[in-house]
């Protein structure tokens, strides 16, 4: 018989208090109910209905130009926000100008504007009898209620992503990698890509991955400028909406089943690329 | 031809001037130190000779060519950063190759100058290694081997042995200094350390405040400072107030006076005397050429006793070798008698030039 260890589990020596344990089957519920149960819910309501009816239903004209919109504003969201935001943490990190703090302070805004309330601005702004709206109608250029205006209230919510994970890393490891570059020879450009980016790339990664998930589930300010039209700017988000409250549940629940199975994929991502961007 | 030419150098940032008309010289294949306290503008000077930051006026030459107004890139310099500053996400051999790899040597070529170079920082077996896997020491050996890659017209280093610590720092500064005299490339390098400046630089460029105090061998440095500054920054001085004129020499507060044949037709006016602690000797016995003082504490050095005392109204410090402590009976309250060597006076004002300098071995020098 193995020799008695004097090493006892803390739950066995003193046994766990009541209250622990309440503690823990609390939190156990809460996460249950706010986030294992609905996802368990949407699942089972969608194989209510047989698989011949689920994919009718994806594959509508109107469901298939969905999904595209979402597509292609997500992909369009994140180009944009890549160069630009990176641009801009850059240039916040390691220029000096006038009206530096305020432009720092503003990055937090889409965070704390309603989306709604961020939609109404560009209406007011870009509609036909906004300021900006009416001379560009007089260019035929539209952007509300079109695939423009979309896009800028999905830029709009998901900008401080990408600029608030790069900014503290470009921060932290300082210029003077970059200026080792420049001593060396290498040119701007050259600095970017051989130095400061490898350097950023997890940081970068998951302000990308975040911005991809929430480009995705963007309804309040996407829906105020698009007006979801069916088939014309309606996103996959938008139309989970539309048909739940038409009453067309089939459709609801087996467009919100393929957004939850691309919300999981992109989950992983999250974890994985937050992972790597600790070890770096 | 010089290696590196500096004239009127300035650089401020706002309202501080942070580098004020600053000139000196480094002759080819010299190691020569800029000295000075923190913040005396040292490593702007050091910054601008490799181009990150811009002289707000004045010429920096490098072999000959005025570099002032071209880029950092062109400049072909190497800089090796107080924290290294090597890149993180590359390994050792990486690092040193990245300089030649900008200038699109041939793959055979940098492999064979970096292996050369981690040869010559002996750093064999780290070549894959990364920055994160090597301890202080070997990071600045990487740093120093991949700014010398590329060749460079002159090696500029920023307080290179200053995230050290004492024992590594020591080797490492002697390493440097055995290196140099093997390859012979031009270096500047910026510390606020006297001790490292004097172990390892050819010559010495002292900054205070902006400005160029003293360019000079770590001799002459020492021994002949331009001004107070240099004498109590560089080594342990003793500042004696003092009247001069007359003919004579009197330290405030005591009776004894120096024949200072020099002033004999000059009214009296108030001195200071710098004396080195070495040169202050406690004599056996009084004589007219003895000043008194009084011992205030000593204190157990190793090698040597250092003992403190009141020189009239003047705070005074020499050392007794521990051989010679148990003749002296040495304490605090008792009365010794002092012989003088070589000192020098300046005058009273803060930063004057030196009035006159006293070797007691050559008599009196200009």
């Amino acid at each position: 018989m193995r020799p008695q260890s004097d090493f006892v589990p803390l739950s066995l020596r003193q046994g766990v208090p009541m209250g622990r344990h309440l503690l823990t089957g609390a939190v156990l519920v809460w996460f249950g109910l706010l986030i294992l149960f609905p996802l368990f819910g949407i699942a089972r309501e969608t194989l209510n209905y047989s698989w011949e009816t689920i994919r009718a239903t994806l594959h509508s004209p109107a469901s298939v130009h969905a999904f595209w919109m979402t597509l292609s504003l997500t992909v369009a969201a994140v180009m944009i926000n890549t160069v630009l935001g990176t641009i801009s943490a850059l240039v916040l990190s390691r220029q000096r100008f006038f009206g530096k703090m305020l432009l720092e302070s503003s990055i937090d805004l889409p965070f704390a504007i309603s989306p709604v309330v961020a939609g109404f601005m560009l209406i007011l702004l870009f509609g036909p009898n906004g300021w900006l709206g009416s001379i560009l109608e007089r260019v035929h250029v539209k952007i509300v209620y079109a695939f423009p205006g979309m896009l800028l209230a999905t830029l709009f919510v998901t900008m401080p992503f990408v600029i608030k994970e790069i900014l503290p890393v470009l921060r932290e490891f300082g210029a003077e990698q970059e200026e080792s570059a420049a001593v060396l020879g290498a040119d701007n450009w050259q600095t970017f890509w051989r130095v400061t980016l490898p350097s950023i790339r997890w940081g970068l990664g998951y302000g990308v991955t975040l911005t991809i998930a929430r480009s995705i589930g963007e309804f309040g300010a996407v829906l105020v400028v698009s007006g979801s039209i069916i088939q014309k700017t309606q996103t996959a988000t938008l139309m989970v909406h539309d048909q739940f409250t038409d009453l067309n549940y089939a459709g609801a629940f087996s467009a919100a089943l393929v957004l939850a199975l691309v919300s999981f994929v992109i989950l992983n991502l999250i974890q994985y690329v937050y992972r790597r961007k600790g070890e770096n | 031809m010089s290696g590196i030419r500096i004239e009127n150098l300035c650089k401020s940032f706002g309202d501080f001037d942070a580098v004020k008309n600053a000139s000196f010289a480094v002759e080819e294949g010299e190691l020569v130190a800029l000295l000075g306290p923190s913040g005396s503008g040292k490593s702007t000077i050091l910054r601008m000779i490799a181009g990150l930051e811009n002289a707000d006026s004045g010429r920096i030459c490098l072999t000959g060519k005025d570099v002032t107004t071209i880029r950092t890139q062109n400049r072909r310099v190497g800089f090796v950063f107080q924290h290294y500053a090597l890149f993180r996400h590359m390994t050792v051999f990486r690092n040193i190759a990245f300089g030649l790899e900008i200038q699109k040597r041939p793959a055979e070529e940098i492999r064979s100058r970096v292996e050369e170079l981690i040869d010559l920082v002996k750093l064999h077996g780290h070549e894959h290694h990364y920055p994160a896997q090597l301890s202080g020491g070997q990071r600045q050996r990487v740093a120093l081997a991949r700014a010398l890659a590329p060749e460079p017209r002159v090696l500029l280093l920023d307080e290179p042995f200053g995230a050290l610590d004492a024992k590594v720092r020591k080797n490492l500064a002697k390493w440097l200094r055995d290196l140099h005299d093997r390859i012979h490339v031009t270096s500047v390098f910026v510390t606020h350390d006297q001790s490292e400046a004097m172990e390892i630089a050819d010559k010495i460029v002292v900054i205070n405040r902006g400005c160029v105090e003293q360019v000079g061998t770590p001799i002459q440095v020492y021994e002949v400072p331009h001004s107070r500054f240099v004498a109590s920054f560089v080594g342990q001085v003793n500042v004696l107030e003092a009247f001069m004129g007359n003919g004579k020499l009197r330290i405030a507060g005591t009776d004894t006076c120096i024949p200072w044949p020099d002033s004999a037709d000059t009214d009296k006016c108030a001195v200071v005397m710098l004396v080195r602690p070495e040169e202050i000797e406690i004599s056996p016995q009084a004589s007219p050429s003895t000043v008194s003082a009084l011992v205030s504490a000593v204190q157990y050095r190793g090698s040597h006793y250092e003992v403190e005392m009141m020189l009239g109204q003047n705070q005074a410090k020499c050392m007794v070798p521990r051989n010679r402590m148990a003749g002296a009976a040495l304490a605090p309250g008792k009365e010794v008698e002092l012989t003088l060597g070589d000192f020098q006076l300046f005058s009273a004002e803060e930063g004057h030039q030196s009035v006159r300098r006293m070797l007691s071995s050559l008599g009196y020098i200009e």
